[in-house]
């Protein structure tokens, strides 16, 4: 496996899905979401190339589950780090 | 599955028997049309293939079981899906 | 969407949700330590004697010791493994098991392990060795929910918790389906607690949802093949199955063969290298060797490939000839219909690209413990009986009996299970050598805790055991690199700090998992002690004076309006 590959196509992902969490009106990470559609593009390209490393990485079937697994948790995960977010400024 | 209006009834014992009972048949019908139709495989491959399938089918079908509007039009319409499939399945075995 | 139909799969999803909620946080908590069950294991056994690594004989030499252990063992003529020593461990370097009689073919907790040596005489010496059965324990706690034994009657309790999983699934996406891409991404924290712990819930749920679809999916398959394939033999294959899973294995009738005769292992690994160069073999499997149809399994793995399980895949040689006979289950040399099924399994087992995705299985594993968690969280959130505001002074109602008991069963069954996993890891360290059968205590010390907490759960009610449990589990999970650091401080203890990265690995995490729990456990004293009385959460709610059988509608009406619209 190449690991510089799978290191980028992890990046990318989580690039790539942040594009799309920050796109979002739920967002919690900035006081505004960003524009919808140029977030949304960015975010998309960013996820294309994104399974593209991981196809370098590995076959073309285990590419694509991993690339799925890997946005899944992100997807799962970045609204809690939004709520994180909200707790904590409410503290200060 | 009735009109729009008409409400669901809920017959949660009459339903999910007819979705585990008769899905289960169900998916091992769909399963077996595809086990003799699908002859290019090795025959151990091709039939972990045919028995993977009868789940999703089987579960598939029970959870779908609650949306028809009762349990008696559930045992209707799966029992007439069951008729169709054992149908073809019969005339497969025939000519196959 | 018709309102109607919703309304009907909500009641599905509570149904089926509060019956397989916490089998499915066990499974899950248990599921996702169980991705690095070789790690554990390793943890958990104490580094060989220096003197016996030197023993290993080296591979090139290891045909005689493999063909004379072959000739003398029969238990080891039926199947014996022959470790390559690409990886450290186990240090020796043949195998094999005797199982119980008429021990389940799952059940590998009452098997025992051989080894052979050779003698300077040239004869062989079996002798039994030792394995932490802690990586298998937590594996069967993971596959039949809980339950202590891997056998047909737990199979199919777990078969139908993977259906009432697969329903909670279809039906909770089906409630959510009518708002799903206006509340995507929403975690509304405030107090509005039933909405947080919805979108909480519903978070984890729509965002690893094909993720659970697959567990759900091939857990039902898990527990039920063994009957749905009788079924089928009768109806589709006309009783020839066994035929078609014998294949060319046909009968094993027929002169027993010499196998000094066998290629040497260092030229059947030499064959399959050959043939796929990215393949890298780690085990020989060879299965009756000393019958007619002789065959040895090349194990081995390519991270570049899908995986049947976690040993990998294997090419299948004929150890009499050294021909590659199939490649079937040969990472990345398989035919598209053996991919599909691969595929199936590598999808639950997360053996496809490497360790990336081991953590992300991981993490998701732990995330859909939370998902169940957080469903009962939203389920007795939505029962809750609140004081009116209007009334001042107004008394703090009672929470129903039901709420209270559901309560307490969530956080006793979950945070027990928690505790009787990390305090059980523990043991492998603090009681080897002191007990006669450790693999028997570590079952001993896991239910033990895990009664232990449901008991206290019950005792001292939901709010103030969620607690005392939450406490527990961060002090039994943070034990396990604490004793680690022990051991390395205190050697005269006994203990061993194992230094290589995959044990280093159990201390990390699960020094990061006790911090997270000592975290949830002080925002949890918080609510107890200052949230609002009127929760089955406060450690100042009233108690119970009479069983009152008060029906409320109300709960009902709220549940059913509330994706109505």
């Amino acid at each position: 496996m190449n690991n510089v590959a799978v290191a980028v196509a992890l990046s990318l992902g989580l690039v790539g899905c942040a594009c799309l969490y920050l796109a979002s009106p739920h967002q919690r990470w900035r006081t505004s979401p960003l524009p919808a559609r140029p977030a949304c593009a960015a975010g998309s390209v960013a996820l294309l190339g994104s399974v593209f490393a991981f196809a370098r990485a590995m076959a073309v079937a285990p590419a694509v589950f991993a690339f799925v697994a890997w946005v899944m948790l992100l997807l799962v995960v970045f609204p809690y780090v939004g709520a994180a977010f909200v707790i904590a400024r409410r503290r200060r | 599955m009735g009109s729009a209006e008409r409400p669901i009834r809920r017959d949660w014992i009459s339903k999910t028997l007819a979705g585990a009972l008769l899905g289960f048949t169900l998916a091992l019908g769909c399963s077996g049309i595809f086990a003799r139709l699908v002859t290019s495989l090795p025959p151990p491959i091709e039939a972990q293939l045919a028995m993977w399938m009868v789940t999703p089918i089987w579960l598939g079908v029970l959870a779908g079981s609650y949306a028809f509007a009762s349990g008696r039009r559930a045992w209707l319409w799966l029992g007439a899906a069951n008729a169709v499939v054992f149908g073809v399945f019969a005339a497969v075995r025939a000519i196959f | 969407m018709r309102s109607e139909i919703v309304r009907v799969y909500k009641a599905v999803h509570t149904w089926t949700g509060i019956v397989a909620g916490m089998a499915l946080f066990i499974a899950f908590y248990a599921g996702a330590i169980t991705v690095f069950k070789e790690p554990l294991v390793r943890w958990a056994t104490p580094p060989a004697a220096a003197e016996s690594a030197a023993q290993v004989v080296p591979l090139s030499e290891a045909h005689a010791l493999v063909a004379r252990t072959l000739a003398s063992q029969p238990a080891a003529a039926r199947e014996l493994r022959l470790h390559l020593g690409l990886a450290a461990e186990p240090v020796e370097r043949l195998e094999w098991e005797v199982r119980e009689e008429g021990a389940d073919e799952h059940d590998r907790l009452s098997s025992r392990h051989f080894t052979a040596t050779l003698g300077d005489d040239g004869t062989v010496h079996a002798h039994e060795v030792e394995r932490s059965h802690l990586g298998e324990l937590i594996d069967v706690l993971h596959r039949v929910v809980g339950l202590p034994v891997d056998v047909d009657e737990t199979r199919i309790v777990m078969g139908v918790i993977a259906a009432l999983y697969f329903l909670a699934l279809v039906s909770g996406f089906i409630v959510l389906l009518p708002s799903l891409v206006k509340d995507f991404f929403a975690l509304r924290v405030g107090p509005n607690l039933k909405r947080m712990w919805l979108d909480a819930h519903n978070v984890v749920g729509i965002g690893s949802f094909p993720f659970h679809v697959v567990m759900a999916l091939t857990a039902a398959v898990f527990a039920f093949h063994d009957g749905i394939y009788v079924v089928q033999d009768r109806m589709i294959h006309d009783g020839k199955l066994g035929a078609i899973f014998q294949g060319r294995r046909g009968s094993s009738e027929g002169d027993p063969r010499d196998p000094a005769t066998m290629v040497p292992p260092d030229e059947i690994v030499a064959r399959v290298t050959e043939l796929a160069p990215s393949f890298e073999p780690t085990m020989l499997q060879y299965v009756n060797a000393t019958g007619p149809k002789a065959m040895v399994r090349v194990w081995g793995h390519d991270t570049r490939a899908l995986e049947h399980r976690a040993l990998g895949g294997f090419a299948l040689v004929d150890p009499y000839s050294g021909r590659v006979v199939s490649t079937e289950y040969l990472p990345g040399r398989q035919s598209a219909a053996a991919t599909v099924l691969t595929s199936i399994f590598a999808l639950h087992f997360a053996t496809y690209g490497g360790q990336p995705v081991k953590w992300i299985y991981f993490a998701l594993g732990l995330l859909g413990a939370w998902l169940f968690f957080s469903g009962n969280l939203l389920w007795i959130e939505s029962r809750r009986r609140k004081a009116k505001k209007r009334v001042a002074n107004g008394a703090i109602p009672v929470q129903r009996r039901d709420v209270r008991l559901m309560a307490a069963a969530t956080v006793g069954v979950c945070l027990g299970a928690v505790c009787g996993i990390s305090l059980t890891i523990v043991a492998a360290k603090w009681l080897h050598g002191h007990v006669a059968d450790l693999n028997a205590w570590h079952r001993i010390v896991h239910y033990v805790a895990f009664f232990a907490a449901v008991g206290w759960a019950f005792f001292r009610g939901a709010a103030r055991a969620s607690v005392d449990l939450l406490r527990a589990a961060a002090a039994t999970t943070l034990a396990i690199p604490l004793t680690t650091l022990l051991a390395a401080l205190v050697p005269s203890l006994g203990m061993w700090a194992r230094t290589e990265p995959g044990a280093l690995g159990v201390d990390v995490t699960a020094l990061v998992l006790g911090l997270v729990f000592a975290g949830m456990a002080r925002s949890a004293a918080r609510r107890v002690q200052e949230g609002p009385a009127d929760s089955p959460w406060s450690a100042h709610a009233p108690p119970d004076p009479e069983p009152v059988a008060v029906t409320e509608p109300a709960v009902e009406a709220e549940l059913h309006g509330e994706h109505a619209g």
